[in-house]
């Protein structure tokens, strides 16, 4: 009884002392962890309060004048255009050092008359831009303009994809996924490295979302974040695509079952079709869901959707709206000077 | 102002303080009644009110105007103007679309076309007025001298938009007296509100999506799932509506007055009559009592009675909509009695089902079940935008895609009302479902604490969702 006591004192007083060897690595770790935690926690809500005293600052997203002078002479556009550029150009190398094909699809369904000049001035220099970066790029506004809008997508009620949009939408990216069916990339993550999520949906859920519109739809996320219905395994036994976008890829109003992804996935068996598509991103979103969890999906080929509201959307208020990194984005003084004019004059 | 909805907690808070203040005074109670009834209406539409108020002042004068007469012939015209003036509102905004729709060279005269807006609640207080104007007529009680009274009462907030439709010869006196409610009223009161908040907060909450997903998106499901989206719509209306009603009735009673009570745990209905005489009984009585009975009941013959529960539920059908989807609902569920008409079946039962027993026999269980399987296949009606759909729904349940397993996400939400279910037949010979041990205090607050704890964790946020029944 008596020798019992002594061990349990002893065995407290190596816990309380810190002496007992691996117990005392592994509390290292721990405090370690939630000193990073508490941290993390810390400046996600500086960065919360900071977001919200800028969308009180400045509440406008820009408009259309944004175009003055066919977008040519705008200063702010100008400089939108060229973050954009960058973010491109960032997104290419960092995508193309994981030995990854990257290839930029230029996709909305604007056509025709319902053309804005999102589109009409964004385009043209996305696909200068991606000239000039040495990106491969397919624009599908030509194939789109043959379609009439109320087949492919489900206006008038809403502009997305419809069941025939999104079959579609499918076929134009076959060729891209027939040409790069080959391509390896070289990265490859170890388990531990690997984020819980890929993607930015609630993982492992299925349920029902109408977007305010009275359109419900089946939403399916896989225990990775992604859009789909099943999860990806590794070591990867097939190659792997990741589609990054914004809601043309992740495509609101429509089961998952029916959406352009899913059809490439039932069409090709032997390859993994991960749709990491989100609502209302642009390449700001993208690239940071790259570097935060994407890149560790392991894909052999990227094909990110973008279009003209890619540029806009990089307007700091924007931003401060919609990003989904949640941090401050403060203006430029180009930004000021422009909402000043434009907003407080 | 939604009972569900912390603003309707401070407007209902404030006006119980205000209201309970100045009791003793009959007339300044009403005022204060009326005031808050004015506010929460003038909430939703600054017009409701004043719609609201010359349908009462209508109400109000065809009464005296009956009143004032003795012979029969004269007291019946004045009836009928009554009830024509009173009828024409909620006969033009619902229905003139329907009417003069078809009209060529009238289509402008349509309410929507002339951008009016439908005052939500009109159904009810339409029925209510309509149904005091002819009790008066039948001297089941005086036309009410106090305007303010008559107005509090047609008015009264908990019963404005949903129902219950109050019965004037029992609702109306309760606004010409004082009737402090006991301690056991109060908790009363507690336990349906709780109950109502936790049945649409949580239960209806929960499967809106599900119904809404199941109805818009039929086409690409099986059968299975369509048919358990049906179901699934049956509960939920049951869940969302008898929510209203429970949260009506405690709120008016904290006021001391009480209403009808309109659900009576009707899935457990043992055929069609029973399911009518649980479900929404307001509406039913009414039906019965302005429309049915006057037109002979089921006397004059087995075709004349089934003529009438054919007329009474095809009308039902129209109180609902003008669209043909109610007019099949009403005609369906009409239909549903003929059979038991005919084996004289339609028995009137008066205790709960399997009363004192926990299970019910096989009999039992198969009647509930199959009275259920009736309802919910009305539903397909009920909640198809249009008959395409209706259609398009019949073809999906009975396909071979019926046999295939249904979609986990409709299931599961299915599932979620067994629970409720379950609790309701174990509580079903109560008066009230949250109604707990008679003797112990605190199990009851302990249950009444456990079912607000339920609420708060599972709570889900609706977008701006309404209680299903506002619309009609």
């Amino acid at each position: 009884m008596k020798k019992s006591i002594i061990a349990g004192l002893l065995a407290a007083s190596v816990s309380i002392t810190g002496c007992g060897g691996s117990s005392s690595g592994e509390g290292h770790i721990s405090e370690e962890q939630s000193r990073k935690t508490r941290e993390m926690l810390a400046e996600s809500k500086r960065n919360a309060q900071q977001v919200e005293k800028l969308n009180e600052l400045y509440k406008e997203t820009p408009d259309q004048i944004l175009f003055e002078n066919n977008g040519q002479n705008s200063a702010v556009y100008k400089e939108l255009q060229q973050r954009y550029k960058d973010q491109l150009a960032e997104l290419k190398k960092s995508v193309e050092a994981t030995g990854a094909k990257f290839i930029v699809a230029i996709i909305t369904p604007e056509v025709g008359v319902a053309i804005s000049d999102f589109t009409r001035y964004g385009h043209p220099f996305i696909r200068q831009a991606c000239n000039e970066l040495g990106v491969e790029y397919y624009d599908l506004g030509p194939a789109l303009a043959t379609q009439k809008p109320t087949v492919i997508t489900q206006m008038p009620r809403d502009g997305h994809w419809s069941k025939v949009g999104a079959v579609f939408l499918a076929d134009q990216l076959e060729p891209i996924i027939t040409k790069y069916k080959d391509h390896r990339s070289t990265a490859v993550y170890k388990d531990s490295e690997r984020p819980e999520t890929f993607g930015d949906l609630a993982p492992s859920t299925e349920e029902v979302l109408d977007g305010g519109k009275d359109m419900p739809y089946k939403v399916v996320a896989n225990a990775q974040g992604l859009r789909m219905d099943h999860d990806v395994v590794f070591p990867k036994k097939k190659q792997h695509v990741l589609f990054l976008g914004g809601s043309q890829f992740y495509s609101p109003f429509l089961d998952n079952e029916f959406i352009a992804t899913s059809v490439l996935a039932q069409r090709h068996p032997d390859i993994e079709m991960m749709n990491a598509g989100m609502i209302a991103g642009c390449t700001d979103d993208f690239l940071s869901l790259w570097e935060e969890k994407s890149k560790y999906s392991e894909p052999d080929v990227v094909i990110m959707q973008t279009n003209g509201t890619d540029i806009t959307d990089l307007f700091f208020t924007n931003r401060n709206h919609l990003a989904r990194s949640k941090k401050p984005y403060e203006p430029s003084p180009v930004e000021e000077a422009y909402f000043m004019n434009r907003f407080r004059r | 102002m939604l009972f569900n909805t912390s603003e309707f907690a401070v407007f209902f808070f404030i006006v119980l303080v205000a209201y309970w203040a100045v009791h003793k005074w009959m007339n300044v109670r009403n005022m204060v009644l009326l005031a808050a009834n004015w506010y929460f209406y003038n909430n939703l539409h600054y017009t409701f009110p004043f719609y609201l108020l010359g349908m009462i002042l209508v109400g109000y004068t065809f009464a005296h105007l009956i009143q004032g007469k003795e012979e029969k012939a004269t007291r019946k015209g004045i009836l009928a103007t009554g009830i024509v003036i009173l009828g024409f509102g909620l006969t033009y905004i619902k229905y003139s679309k329907l009417i003069l729709g078809n009209i060529a060279g009238m289509e402008q005269w349509q309410a929507s076309a002339l951008h009016i807006i439908v005052p939500l609640g009109i159904s009810y207080y339409t029925f209510s007025s309509i149904g005091y104007i002819v009790d008066v007529y039948r001297r089941r009680l005086p036309a009410e001298r106090n305007l303010l009274t008559y107005a509090a009462y047609i008015s009264f907030f908990p019963h404005l938009l949903s129902g219950p439709i109050p019965s004037s010869v029992t609702v109306l006196p309760q606004f010409t007296k004082i009737s402090i409610p006991t301690l056991a009223r109060i908790e009363h009161s507690v336990g349906e509100i709780v109950w109502g908040l936790f049945k649409k907060m949580v239960i209806a909450a929960h499967a809106e999506k599900v119904v809404n997903y199941c109805y818009a998106r039929y086409d690409d499901l099986d059968g299975s799932t369509v048919f358990l989206g049906v179901m699934l719509f049956n509960l939920y209306l049951y869940a969302d509506f008898s929510a209203y009603s429970d949260i009506a009735r405690g709120v008016g009673r904290l006021m001391g007055i009480e209403l009808t009570q309109n659900f009576k745990m009707p899935h457990f209905s043992r055929n069609p009559g029973e399911f009518w005489r649980r479900w929404h009984t307001s509406l039913r009585k009414w039906m019965l009592d302005y429309l049915y009975l006057p037109l002979g009941g089921n006397r004059g013959g087995m075709g004349k009675y089934i003529l009438s529960i054919l007329f009474i539920f095809t009308f039902s059908g129209l109180w609902h909509g003008a669209n043909m989807t109610f007019v099949c609902w009403g005609l369906l569920n009409g239909i549903y009695f003929i059979p038991y008409i005919l084996t004289d079946s339609l028995t009137r039962y008066k205790d709960a089902p399997a009363a004192g027993r926990l299970l019910p026999p096989v009999k039992v269980a198969g009647q509930i079940a199959f009275t259920f399987l009736l309802t919910t296949l009305s539903r397909i009606f009920f909640r198809a935008p249009d008959m395409t759909v209706a259609k398009g729904l019949i073809h999906k349940i009975f396909s071979a895609s019926f046999l295939r397993l249904p979609l986990k996400m409709v299931y599961t939400k299915v599932a979620m009302f067994i629970p409720l279910l379950a609790f309701e037949w174990v509580q079903r010979e109560k008066d009230y479902v949250l109604q707990l041990s008679r003797k112990h205090m605190w199990v009851r607050v302990a249950g009444y604490i456990i079912v607000v704890i339920l609420i708060c964790l599972l709570y889900k946020k609706q977008n701006a969702s309404e209680y299903y029944y506002f619309k009609f």
